[in-house]
């Protein structure tokens, strides 16, 4: 479905990622774990072209090659991106919000039969949305915003939904509550990548497995391949390399 | 009351600016300093299509409109562009400055440094409104510039591409992520508010005469009316506008005529101390 091979890049001078490749199957959730700093937010802004530097590398998404085109033309395509603490526009209303989520979406018009159709089913599948349509995003509380970035990246229907530390921030309760939807979208046959700093309830819902450490993978495979968290725990409490690669499936 | 219809008059030009600076920076995140000048250049237009050409009225306005539009697109192309995706986000404000003085420059070269009246498209007679008098082509002035202001305004809000515009302002990389395509919505943005400059310039160059260094007092005034609405609000810049003319009539009537331009810079001042976003503004912050 996703397929990430040799991505390079980074900000300027600074390069944050490794000859990463990373992919995600069909209807499957793949997790990317890793310490602050590994890279795991600079490799979704690469996928969605939001990158300022990419040295190498391609992205694909069901064999079509997105590497170069810019981040609008990746949404066309199939790729949605929530990014990281809850990017919605605050002084927009909830709606304007979602409408402008189906922006990639055809018709003339806010409201054209396209956008309506896609706000319906956000409403639907979000129903605390439709009850706060009016009001501006930045008054939701912190668990709202999150589902509504997650109802606004779906609306225009994408193949593959880009999950930027959804749970941050967010109280336990409501962090089980997000990641149950994760999970639910999955079900429903989405494709998902998922970078989390939150490893239990990642690899609860997670098929498949990334570990980035310095900007590069570590360990990649199966979820199963990572059952007795000792690889993980070597990550994130210190590591050998060796020991790393022996991990790797 | 004639000193209201006056105000009005020049506050809708200062309104034009504003106007202008906002279209610009909504979508675009770039407060082009130039934007007086492209007004200037719209009076220069005005007088080439009316004066020099002969063209009627609706030509004159077209070339305005597309003569300045292109301006405003090769401004966007030169000073603005090749900065995008910089981590300076300062440069443009050095850009357009230079972009403005580049302008001025021409203007010089091309139509010379003495004043042009351009003619007014309406009859002179003054007609007598409200217990004032005002020239049919200053209250067209008025009309107008409220009409764009509330529909730039309404379109702003019930539009796709006037709620991309907003977006792109609050947060353009999210704007980004939602598959809005900002750097054409920056170039639109420019091409757009060159078209209004176009458009105003024969009602504008009435008024003031076409002049090489316009650009000068009008970005000043400009300014004073953004910083009295608010940056980023159509309705704020207009009302700010419209502001600044009325308080530079009445302090020109009854301070006398050397004292208006302090008088507005002292009204200026006291918004940015007790209100510095303005009275209709929105948070606008600059990363530094």
């Amino acid at each position: 479905m996703l397929s990430v091979t040799g991505i390079t890049g980074g900000y300027g001078d600074l390069r944050v990622l490794r000859e990463v490749d990373v992919s995600v199957r069909a209807g499957r959730i793949t997790a990317v774990l890793g310490r602050n700093g590994a890279g795991k937010t600079s490799l979704l802004s690469a996928v969605a072209g939001l990158l300022p530097s990419v040295g190498a590398g391609r992205v694909e998404l069901d064999g079509r090659d997105l590497t170069g085109l810019p981040p609008h033309r990746r949404i066309r395509a199939g790729l949605a991106l929530v990014q990281e603490n809850k990017r919605v526009f605050h002084a927009r209303t909830v709606e304007e919000n979602l409408l402008l989520g189906g922006y990639a979406l055809g018709g003339r018009g806010l409201r054209s039969p396209a956008r309506r159709a896609a706000l319906e089913q956000a409403y639907e599948r979000f129903p605390m949305l439709r009850e706060r349509r009016r009001a501006p995003a930045g008054s939701l509380s912190g668990g709202q915003q999150q589902m509504l970035a997650i109802a606004q990246a779906l609306m225009p229907g994408p193949k593959v939904l880009m999950l930027d530390e959804p749970s941050a921030g967010l109280a336990p309760v409501i962090v089980k509550e997000v990641l149950a939807m994760v999970a639910k979208l999955r079900d429903e046959g989405l494709s998902i990548l998922l970078v989390e700093q939150r490893v239990e309830q990642a690899l609860e819902i997670a098929d498949d497995v990334a570990v980035m450490e310095g900007g590069r993978i570590a360990a990649s495979g199966p979820k199963n391949g990572f059952d007795d968290g000792a690889v993980i725990r070597e990550i994130y409490l210190g590591r050998s390399d060796e020991r790393l690669t022996t991990g790797k499936s | 009351m004639t000193t209201v219809w006056a105000g009005l008059a020049t506050g809708a030009i200062y309104s034009l600016v504003a106007i202008g600076y906002n279209v610009v920076l909504l979508a675009s995140g770039t407060f082009n300093f130039a934007h007086a000048q492209l007004l200037m250049a719209g009076t220069f237009l005005a007088y080439t299509g009316a004066v020099t050409l002969g063209l009627p009225v609706l030509p004159t306005l077209l070339l305005g409109a597309a003569g300045v539009a292109v301006v405003a697109l090769l401004e966007e192309r030169i000073a603005i562009r090749p900065l995008l995706g910089r981590s300076d986000a300062h440069g443009a404000l050095i850009t357009t400055v230079g972009a403005a003085t580049i302008l001025d420059g021409l203007a010089a070269v091309i139509w010379g440094r003495e004043p042009l009246t351009v003619p007014s498209v309406l009859p002179d007679e003054p007609l007598t409104l409200l217990g004032g008098t005002v020239r049919p082509v200053d209250l067209a002035l008025i009309a107008l510039t409220l009409l764009t202001g509330v529909g730039l305004h309404l379109w702003s809000r019930h539009s796709l591409l006037g709620l991309a515009s907003l977006a792109s302002a609050e947060d353009r990389e999210a704007a980004a992520a939602r598959g809005i395509n900002v750097r054409l919505l920056g170039t639109g943005a420019f091409v757009l508010a060159g078209a209004i400059a176009g458009v105003f310039g024969l009602l504008v160059g009435a008024r003031t005469y076409a002049v090489f260094d316009l650009g000068h007092s009008l970005a000043l005034f400009g300014f004073v009316a953004i910083a009295i609405g608010g940056s980023g609000s159509q309705l704020g810049g207009l009302i700010g506008g419209f502001a600044t003319g009325l308080v530079y009539a009445f302090a020109a009537r009854y301070i006398g005529a050397e004292f208006p331009q302090i008088v507005v810079f002292g009204v200026f001042l006291l918004i940015l101390f007790l209100r510095p976003r303005g009275l209709f503004g929105a948070a606008l912050e600059r990363r530094v």
